[in-house]
């Protein structure tokens, strides 16, 4: 079912502009340097925003996937050697609501291919539409990315809440951006951790953080992921110990995982 | 409806004589035993010199459009198709009004039945308003029956024009009209009524035997459902209700609007509270 042991991620944070995708682009570039294989896909559907990072401007995008006669292979878009990206549409508010039949039509064109990967990483769009939640559910991990601001925090928590009383889902790895100290990640983890323990019941786990970076600004600018314009910044490191990390959990737990479907409800055959 | 017309049968007796065998046919039928087909019978009986014409009177008079009739002589067939449009006739009877032609109180409690079962299912919003034309008995009493009818009449004309196809317009009863807009949300809805309160009392009825002319106003209670949350129908009328009382207490000829209760409005168990904020804070 899940031969390859693929680990499906969302990276998602209830606000937007705490840096989710360039942590999802830099993580790709981090993990292809430690060999291994990952396919991001750009699941900030109607708003896209990974190939701008990119500097690239694919041709074909999600949306076309949408349509009979077009296969995954047609849309990826190859960043690196084993390094894949999927691309979303700007622009067409439709998308932003997928419906279900939408989404069934989607993931079962992409589960196959995404069974090829070590990493299968969706970077969701802000905020606690359907669309996020639902595709929130789906993945084996989430990765909950969130900033010192008290605005990203309580955007964090309601999100959190929301798919803990909706979705059931309880597991929840939480990354601090663009943190200008040790104490202070610390204390913004604690933070929503202790909310979460205290009125949701569930424990949240600490992926570590990432320090605030100006060569990140740069890098933005430039269209060049930070890893590749700047890989000895101190955000770098931070994204390379991250990447540590999640390969670490993935070797830990290759049982568990090649026991699961890569996304709930879509088994591959 | 068949024109109620001079022709009596020769044997007016028949009438009363059938009228009683209906009743007492009707204590016969037994809902009770709905597993098997219970016991039942065609009762036939032959009446000569009644005619097609003669019989058509007789019904509509006594109210026996249930009963069914076939010609001996000549060709059935024909026949067939006055018992298919008596039956068109009986079905539509029981979903619509007879004096606006609109859909009467039951056809509107199925509607808005499907309606709100669609909005819970695809979180589309669903507006329903309530009218109540002002000072309507005055309207009776000044100018007669007739005239009032007259008014509802040329009210449920404009309830229908302004109104899309998907949207139903129905009569409650008396000078009470309700309309849903299935798809349509509070804006949407508001101007919409807005513009028919308008037009409605821009509307010169001729005052009857007299000089002149008279206009009457309308006033609605609308409400919003956007099936975030479960509750009855007859809650939503009842929202509907009380924003129509507030527009009759705010002077009349106006839409007020009726709101579900905020917290009703959001599912309380993904709520972010105070408590829980401050705490995100630091405070505890």
């Amino acid at each position: 079912m899940n031969d390859n042991n693929t680990l499906s991620l969302s990276i998602m944070s209830g606000k937007g502009g705490v840096g989710k995708t360039n942590i999802v682009l830099n993580l790709g570039y981090a993990l292809h340097g430690a060999e291994m294989t990952s396919m991001l896909m750009d699941c900030d559907l109607g708003l896209a925003n990974l190939d701008v990072l990119l500097g690239i401007s694919p041709e074909r995008t999600l949306h076309d996937l949408l349509q009979t006669g077009v296969d995954a292979e047609d849309v990826l878009v190859a960043i690196e050697n084993g390094f894949d990206m999927l691309p979303a549409t700007s622009g067409v508010p439709e998308l932003v609501e997928m419906d279900e039949d939408m989404q069934d039509i989607l993931f079962k064109k992409l589960i196959n291919l995404a069974g090829e990967y070590d990493f299968l990483m969706l970077d969701l769009g802000a905020g606690i539409s359907h669309t996020v939640l639902s595709f929130a559910s789906l993945t084996q991990l989430r990765i909950v990315v969130v900033t010192p601001e008290p605005t990203s925090l309580t955007d964090s928590y309601a999100m959190i809440k929301v798919l803990v009383t909706q979705h059931g889902v309880k597991d929840f790895l939480v990354l601090v951006n663009q943190a200008t100290s040790a104490g202070e990640a610390k204390q913004t983890f604690e933070r929503l951790s202790a909310a979460c323990k205290n009125f949701l019941n569930i424990d949240l786990r600490n992926l570590g953080f990432i320090h605030q970076d100006s060569t990140l600004v740069e890098s933005v600018r430039r269209q060049t992921p930070l890893l590749k314009f700047a890989p000895n910044a101190q955000a770098s490191k931070d994204i390379k110990g991250i990447a540590k990390k999640l390969m670490r959990y993935r070797d830990d737990n290759l049982e568990r995982i090649s026991g699961r479907a890569i996304l709930k409800d879509f088994p591959t055959p | 409806m068949p024109k109620e017309n001079n022709i009596t049968f020769p044997q007016n007796e028949l009438a009363t004589e059938l009228a009683m065998l209906q009743k007492e046919l009707g204590s016969h039928f037994d809902s009770s035993n709905g597993s098997k087909l219970a016991e039942s019978l065609w009762v036939f009986r032959q009446i000569e010199g009644l005619s097609t014409e003669q019989w058509d009177s007789l019904s509509s008079k006594h109210d026996l459009a249930q009963w069914i009739t076939l010609p001996l002589d000549g060709d059935a067939f024909p026949h067939l198709n006055r018992l298919q449009k008596t039956l068109e006739r009986l079905a539509y009877q029981t979903e619509h009004d007879p004096l606006t032609g609109l859909a009467n109180r039951r056809a509107f409690d199925r509607i808005l039945d499907i309606e709100m079962e669609r909005s819970k299912r695809a979180k589309t919003p669903l507006s329903l308003a309530i009218f109540d034309l002002d000072n309507f008995k005055k309207v009776n009493d000044t100018y007669g029956h007739p005239k009032g009818d007259e008014v509802l009449v040329e009210f449920a004309k404009k309830l229908q024009e302004s109104t899309r196809r998907y949207d139903l317009a129905a009569r409650f009863g008396g000078e009470e009209f309700s309309l849903i807009m299935a798809g349509s949300g509070l804006v949407k809805a508001q101007r919409l009524l807005t513009r028919l309160l308008k037009e409605f009392k821009e509307i010169e009825f001729e005052i009857p035997e007299g000089n002149g002319t008279f206009n009457v106003t309308c006033s609605v209670g609308l409400t919003c459902y956007k099936g975030s949350v479960n509750i009855e129908i007859s809650e939503l009328i009842e929202l509907a209700d009380g924003a129509l009382y507030e527009a009759k207490q705010a002077g009349k000829d106006q839409v007020k609007v009726s709101r579900l209760p905020f917290v009703d409005n959001v599912p309380d168990d993904t709520l972010v509270h105070a408590n829980e904020k401050q705490f995100l804070f630091g405070g505890k």
